[in-house]
């Protein structure tokens, strides 16, 4: 039987400011053996983040642990010297944030390195090109040089990971790591974290809302809500057994498995939007960046295109040129209505209208909701006090909202509700088409799943036509009738999207797919 | 600790913005209340002149005989007159060239910038005081002057400002719903800068009471029978080793002024960055 490295009982963890007092963590039992990998997975203020920093002793100024022991190999924490750090090792959600700006990741390496007297058999910088070996980071041009902000995301997260192991902990807490990252990415850094956790053996507590790398990775899972575990069992069965049927739909487990948009027999296949030959490039006449190169895409009434790809692939490009906000070095933009025929549509349409990604940074934060829902209102000329409140009020049914929101800021609502609210005002002024810029990425996947449930609805019942732009496949797939893979301004490959994930022809595209979906056979 | 320092802040802003209110109300009523109010038309009394501080002139007199403590007080009517009055016209410059220049193309944005850069190319009192030579000494001028030296500063802020609220999601929407620059000013970047707009008003109120005390004291600023902080100072300094009341009254009230209006900008800046923070 393996040792436990750490041992939590009854624990209880409350915030407490003047007058309130409130409970974060409750009545929480977990034990982590060594070698063990534990995802833990619950939605955002589930408390998840608080039990890491319950872990480390680390907790924000206002909580404290109320009841309780958290037990390091048999010893208390408050009494464990040196826990933080030597003992046990967190990776934070944010790794540009966690890494100190105006030090070279050189210096960052050896401070931790020096402080805790490791490998002194090999020199420092011995060490340290080690480690940087180790996460694979060796062939990159001078990277003990480099400030964190010369390095990309990924690049970052693997620095992060040799902060945290080259000290040797007995437990790494990794808290969202791979959050932000593009799907191949993720997969590269969880593959490496994974094989040197298994080359040390160190034991891993996985933080993650990303049920698909939890099931891919992790041997034990724990689902949280509310501060407290409500379920913990092995991988397997938390995803297969009917025991944890209930708890799965609720967290909208469904993602991640090969779902999609079937097109229904002799639906129409007009087109509403035709871009083509769309070129963008930034820079001068002796160095141009080609964000979007010669993409043609149509839209087909009351359906959904699904364009996919990583970061910087030029998807968010393309959205700007067809909203017309930014103008495209070459190309057609053709929109066919029942009403007009635009041979090369120029400025914003009243037929196209979008939501973004950040549903915090798309709403001004001086507005109210009711003062959100009336700007394209006003922008497109709809006057009469009485009409235009019948129709906010129809609006923000329609999304699934209540009338109390109209006079609440947006900072006071949940990301479930601005994202609904951000569509009442795209859907508001009756447009054909909408334009979605990874609309769900930074929602949980309960709510993802609600949202997408809506949006389908929404598209029934109004024959809607939809852009969906995503760097998730498994989200874009539930959606979308027909899916393009955008790769470095380029579409390589377009279809139906069964046609697509089932067959796919680049290697990019199987890439994509491996990394988005649950396979039996891994 | 946190609470402690908190309690202190509030208890500075307090002191802080009471000491402008009163000093305010007190300067508008001095000619109604004061007992030495003919004082301030000219009024000569050699028989009292040059007295140090004492129970009937608490600030003393001057070399005229005139009371001091009258004088200082309706002294802040002219300071306050420059912190508001450079404030208001640079922000009312400044500002809407700011927004613009960040709306339009990269080409007016240029130009736009490049006449900051040359305005702000002037050490911080050579161009008011040129300004103030050509036009001639007087309070107005002097606010012209500080006003022309200083709303470069307000097209920085508020371009810098809005370029960040140009480049968030909501602008974006608003643009495909077919919104133009005057209303993505209007309803968009107004309302999101104004609050540092203010902070930065409330700082530079009181450095333009300090540049115009120093304005006057080379004789640029207000002129006799005007009564101004950096004028009485200046029309006692051949005296300072005698009779130091003259000086250090208006001195004292320059420097407290200015470190109230600092306070209050402090302490609003604080107050924005943490109603932003929740």
């Amino acid at each position: 039987m393996k040792k436990p490295v750490l041992k939590i009982s009854g624990l209880d963890v409350v915030s407490s400011s003047e007058n309130t007092s409130k409970t974060i963590l409750s009545k929480l039992n977990l034990v982590v053996n060594k070698g063990d990998t534990l995802g833990i997975i619950g939605e955002t203020g589930s408390g998840k983040t608080m039990l890491g920093w319950s872990i480390i002793n680390l907790l924000p100024g206002g909580c404290f642990l109320k009841n309780g022991d958290i037990k390091f190999n048999g010893k208390n924490t408050f009494e464990v010297k040196d826990l933080r750090g030597k003992n046990i090792s967190m990776i934070f959600q944010d790794p540009m944030h966690s890494l100190n700006p105006t030090q070279t990741i050189e210096k960052q390496m050896a401070d931790i390195i020096k402080k805790w007297r490791i490998g002194e058999k090999n020199s420092l910088k011995d060490e340290i090109n080690k480690w940087m070996g180790k996460v694979q980071l060796n062939s990159v041009f001078d990277i003990m040089g480099r400030y964190p902000h010369q390095l990309s995301g990924g690049q970052i997260q693997r620095v992060m990971i040799a902060l945290a192991m080259c000290v040797r902990p007995k437990i790494i807490i990794a808290d969202e790591i791979t959050t932000g990252l593009d799907a191949n990415i993720k997969l590269e850094i969880m593959d490496l974290l994974f094989s040197l956790q298994k080359e040390t053996s160190v034991a891993l507590i996985f933080i993650s809302h990303d049920l698909f790398l939890i099931r891919r990775y992790c041997d034990r899972v724990a689902i949280m809500n509310s501060g407290k575990i409500i379920a913990e069992d092995s991988t397997k069965s938390i995803f297969n057994s009917k025991k944890y049927k209930e708890i799965r739909s609720s967290m909208g487990v469904n993602f991640g498995e090969k779902k999609f948009e079937k097109l229904e027999k002799g639906s129409s296949e007009r087109i509403v939007l035709a871009a083509k030959g769309f070129n963008k490039s930034y820079g001068n006449k002796t160095k141009k960046n080609h964000v979007v190169r010669d993409v043609s895409i149509n839209l087909y009434s009351g359906k959904t295109l699904g364009l996919v790809g990583e970061s910087g692939s030029g998807k968010s490009t393309l959205a700007k040129m067809i909203l017309n906000i930014l103008d495209r070095d070459s190309g057609q933009l053709k929109l066919t209505t029942d009403e007009t025929i635009i041979e090369d549509l120029r400025i914003p349409s009243v037929e196209i209208s979008v939501v973004l990604q950040d549903h915090l940074g798309s709403l001004n934060p001086k507005m109210n909701s009711y003062d959100i829902l009336l700007e394209p209102l006003e922008l497109r000329g709809i006057k009469g006090k009485k009409i235009i409140e019948n129709r906010i009020k129809n609006m923000i049914h329609d999304v699934g909202l209540n009338n109390n929101i109209l006079t609440r800021m947006t900072h006071s609502l949940s990301g479930g509700q601005r994202q609904r609210l951000s569509l009442a005002r795209a859907m508001i002024t009756e447009p054909k088409i909408i334009i979605f810029d990874e609309p769900t990425s930074a929602l949980d996947p309960n709510i993802q799943k609600r949202i997408v449930d809506l949006l389908k609805s929404l598209q029934k019942k109004k024959n809607l036509t939809y852009l969906f732009i995503s760097h998730d496949l498994s989200v874009i797939s539930q959606i979308s009738h027909y899916v393009a893979v955008l790769y470095r301004g380029k579409i390589i490959e377009s279809g139906l999207t069964e046609k697509i994930l089932n067959n796919p022809k680049q290697e990019y595209t199987k890439k994509l797919i491996e990394s988005s979906f649950w396979m039996e056979n891994r | 600790m946190d609470s402690v320092l908190s309690c202190v802040n509030k208890k500075a802003l307090l002191v802080t913005s009471l000491f402008l209110f009163v000093l305010t109300i007190s300067s508008f009523l001095t000619p109604f209340i004061s007992p030495y109010a003919e004082d301030l038309n000219g009024a000569i009394h050699l028989n009292i002149a040059g007295q140090s501080p004492s129970l009937q002139h608490w600030f003393g007199t001057d070399t005229a005989g005139r009371d001091m403590f009258t004088l200082t007080i309706y002294a802040s009517i002219s300071s306050i007159k420059v912190a508001f009055g450079v404030v208001f016209l640079s922000i009312m410059i400044g500002v809407p060239i700011g927004m613009i220049s960040a709306v339009s193309n990269k080409k007016i944005d240029n130009v736009v910038m490049r006449i900051t850069d040359g305005f702000l190319a002037f050490p911080p009192l050579i161009l008011p005081l040129f300004i103030t030579s050509v036009l001639g000494p007087s309070l107005n001028n002097v606010i012209i002057g500080i006003s022309i030296s200083w709303f470069p500063w307000y097209v920085r802020i508020s371009r810098s400002q809005a370029l960040l609220v140009m480049s968030t999601g909501y602008v974006s929407v608003s643009r495909s719903m077919g919104a133009g620059s005057f209303h993505i000013i209007k309803r968009h970047i107004l309302p999101n800068i104004y609050e540092s707009i203010i902070i930065q008003a409330t700082i530079d109120a009181g450095y333009a009471i300090l540049t115009s005390a120093g304005l006057s004291f080379i004789g640029l600023g207000a002129r006799h029978p005007d009564v101004e902080w950096g004028l009485l100072i200046t029309q006692a300094r051949a005296q300072f080793i005698n009779h130091w009341w003259e000086v250090f009254f208006p001195g004292m009230f320059i420097i407290l002024t200015v470190v109230s209006f600092n306070i209050i900008g402090d302490e609003l800046k604080i107050y924005i960055n943490q109603k932003e923070k929740s």
